[in-house]
């Protein structure tokens, strides 16, 4: 046993002086970092260069200044990147009081910082003053360090110079962003106030128009300049309107299915007169089957106007314009198979098999011209609000900038894109692509069987038709003289209310006009009226609540009920509805829409009416159980 | 009888052969901070453990500045040293810890060549 004893004490030596003669070894080659010392108080700890360059590197190459201080205030160490904040050699560093580099209005803070410091821990904003003699924002941080490390405080300096440009950019932008809201909320102000003035104007016009067999030739060419630069005015103010919409995102959307050549005809018959007027030839081409869209008609019209337009006005007296419409795959896709081919190869009923749901089929309409085209420093701004080329100076070519951002906007509303390709001097092409309604594309893709879509397109060249440009103000109009009605006219514009009123006079019924809401209250008791045509924005009462009213009184109640307001969004047609009206005109409305209206109104108010359309309404009249006309809504679109 | 002979052999040997691959390792890494060597000692012995300690190991890494006394007591001249506190017996390697083989040896985990 003492045998085996003396060998584990022998193996156990063994071991001892192989790991000493391994550390040495260790030491010798320089293998080591460190070494651990014990001193009377407890343990030092004794580096080599190798453990201590990782932290020097971190020090020196970090993006603080770091310092040391001692105990009264001086640089006891800086790291190169303070030294470069105050713009001096590292050597001229140490031993200066640090607060030399505080400006003098700011020293007292940062003593109270130091003094914080020595103790624990403090922070704060300050400024050091750079050799050139700048100002740096910057955040200092004070740490006291441990007894024995030979300073007193550490010490962190961040520069806030960049922190400070993002604070002011941001400022900046805020800024920017509130005076944009202004702007728009000045344009909608605008436009809306704008408009006020037109309807009394409108009617003058109108009054005069009534009297042209006794006017002399200056007085018919006055009138004719007053017409023609009214209608000028109306349209920049439906424009304006139209931005203001566009800017506050307040554009809606009335979707229905319609086939895309109705639009492209529609909108094509519109742009005719100046097209013919320019002398240039628009070739038409149109799939020869029908191609549905889930779409606002009016505001897809209005795209294919705007582009149209444009293509007319950007193009030199007699050059060609070409608009296309062609069915494609959408980008969904990336199948070989073309709709065509599966026209061709599916059997009728099976094409849902064969056709991913992935898969969308889209309507590309190109609108092409040979004009003047788009230089490449502006092309990337095509789209944007406010941008348009540069006008010459012997052609003017007009507008606002808005057109484009206008058709960009409702194309994507619609879901669709729009892009633009152009070099300056090589014409334009603006290619739209909408989404075909999916149902109606698998019906009318089955429709199309065998045959070779698109390569039959149809042209259509303008015809010399002699129809005149569509004028805001349609004066020709017939003021025939209707049933004799008796018209309350509401409007707290004078002149408006007073204008219409002749207007109405002249045409045959007998009117009165009141200029608040209480006023049209007492007017309809005292007059008896069987329309009241109610402006919404009125003094006292508002036209909702004095229509209200007259619903709500039993004399008063068969009354027929015209609102007649600048507000031409959405929800107010709903409001009105809701108040009992009617119907609904935005102003400046034509007269002959109001007229329309009067024809269908018998002396005894709301019993004439057409049956083909219902009414939401709940109230019914007693007297009569004809149903009530639902409320006519006109606006004019730009 | 018989059979229980060859039984006990039998477990005798598996203990022999077994045992080494059973142990729990305790191991500690004294290390100066970041240092090159420090980390490469880290990786190697990290290497080592999760290959061949799998669920049985635990590896302390203690920085020397932050802990002197820690040092002192456990009777450490100079780093990176690694110490096996189980199993027994007590072993100490000092230096260059990034050469694998050496350190498998340290560890008593590859027999002598």
């Amino acid at each position: 046993m003492t045998n085996t004893n003396q060998q584990t004490e022998i193996a156990e030596l063994r071991l001892r002086l192989e790991e000493a003669e391994e550390t040495i070894r260790a030491i010798r080659s320089g293998a080591v970092d460190a070494f651990v010392v014990e001193v009377p108080d407890g343990a030092r700890v004794y580096t080599l260069e190798t453990a201590d360059r990782p932290y020097r590197l971190l020090v020196e190459e970090m993006q603080q200044g770091a310092l040391t201080l001692s105990d009264d205030g001086t640089i006891a160490y800086c790291n190169r990147r303070f030294a470069d904040l105050v713009g001096r050699p590292l050597e001229r560093l140490l031993g200066v009081a640090f607060r030399a580099f505080i400006p003098l209005d700011a020293r007292t803070d940062y003593e109270s910082l130091l003094q914080q410091g020595r103790a624990g821990l403090s922070h704060g904003e300050s400024h050091v003053q750079n050799a050139d003699g700048t100002l740096v924002p910057v955040f200092l941080t004070l740490n006291a360090l441990p007894p024995d490390s030979g300073a007193a405080v550490g010490l962190l300096v961040t520069d806030l110079t960049a922190q400070r440009h993002h604070e002011k950019l941001n400022a900046l932008l805020e800024a920017l962003k509130e005076s944009d809201l202004r702007k728009n909320e000045f344009l909608a102000m605008l436009s809306h106030e704008l408009r006020s003035p037109l309807a009394p104007i409108t009617n003058a016009l109108q009054l005069l128009g009534l009297e042209q067999a006794n006017e002399n030739p200056t007085q018919q060419q006055a009138r004719g300049i007053i017409e023609r630069q009214m209608g000028q005015l109306q349209h920049l103010i439906d424009v304006l309107l139209e931005v203001s919409r566009i800017t506050t995102g307040r554009v809606q959307l009335h979707r229905e299915r319609l086939v895309v050549s109705d639009i492209v005809l529609g909108a094509v018959e519109t742009v005719r007169p100046l097209i013919e007027e320019l002398r240039h030839e628009l070739t038409v081409s149109l799939p020869p089957e029908p191609i549905w869209l889930y779409a606002d008609a009016a505001r897809l019209e209005q795209v294919l106007v705007n582009l149209l337009t444009n293509a007319a006005k950007y193009t030199d007296d007699g050059g060609r314009i070409w608009l296309t419409v062609e069915r494609a795959n959408g980008k969904a896709s990336g199948g070989r198979q073309s709709p065509e081919e599966i026209g061709e190869h599916a059997p009728t009923g099976k094409l849902g098999g064969l056709t991913p749901p992935a898969r969308l089929e889209e309507v590309i309409i190109r609108v092409r011209d040979t004009g003047v085209g788009i230089s490449s420093a502006l092309l990337p701004h095509i789209f944007d609000l406010f941008t348009q080329a540069e006008r010459s100076l012997d052609r003017s070519q007009g507008g606002l900038g808005i057109g484009l951002a206008l058709v960009q906007r409702l194309t994507e509303l619609h879901g669709g894109t729009v892009e633009a390709h152009s070099a300056y001097g090589e014409g334009s092409q603006f290619i739209v692509r909408l989404p075909i309604e999916s149902d109606e594309a698998r019906v009318s893709g089955i429709r199309r069987g065998g045959l070779a879509a698109g390569s039959s397109p149809v042209t259509s060249t303008p015809p010399h038709s002699t129809a005149p440009v569509a004028s805001a103000i349609p004066l020709k109009t017939p003021l025939a003289s209707a049933t004799p009605l008796r018209v309350l006219v509401v409007d707290d514009n004078v002149d408006t209310a007073e204008t219409l009123g002749m207007l109405l006079c002249a045409t045959g019924h007998d009117v009165r006009t009141a200029h608040d809401g209480l006023a049209a209250l007492e007017a309809a008791l005292d007059y008896l009226p069987s329309v009241a045509v109610l402006d919404i924005g009125l003094p006292g009462l508002n036209g909702y609540e004095v229509a209200k009213r007259i619903r709500q009184d039993p004399v008063l109640k068969h009354i027929v009920l015209i609102a007649l307001t600048g507000y031409g969004q959405e929800l107010d047609h709903e409001t009105s509805l809701q108040a009992g009206f009617d119907h609904h005109l935005v102003k400046p409305a034509r007269f002959a829409q109001l007229q329309q209206i009067l024809a269908t109104v018998s002396v005894s108010g709301r019993a004439l009416a057409t049956g083909a359309m219902t009414s939401k309404q709940t109230q019914k009249p007693a007297a009569s159980a004809v149903p009530l006309m639902r409320p006519t809504t006109l606006e004019v679109v730009p | 009888m018989k059979s229980n002979d060859s039984n006990t052999t039998e477990a005798f040997e598996m203990m022999l052969t077994k045992s080494p691959a059973e142990e729990h390792y305790v191991l500690r890494l004294y290390v100066t901070g970041m240092t090159p060597r420090s980390t490469e000692a880290f990786a190697t012995i990290k290497a080592i453990c999760d290959e061949r300690l799998q669920g049985r190991y635990e590896l302390e890494v203690i920085d020397i500045y932050q802990h002197p006394q820690l040092a002192i007591d456990e009777q450490i001249i100079a780093v990176p040293t690694l110490v096996k506190k189980l199993p027994a017996p007590l072993r100490r390697l000092v230096g260059d810890l990034s050469n694998e083989d050496r350190v498998l040896l340290g560890l008593d985990l590859r027999r002598k060549p």
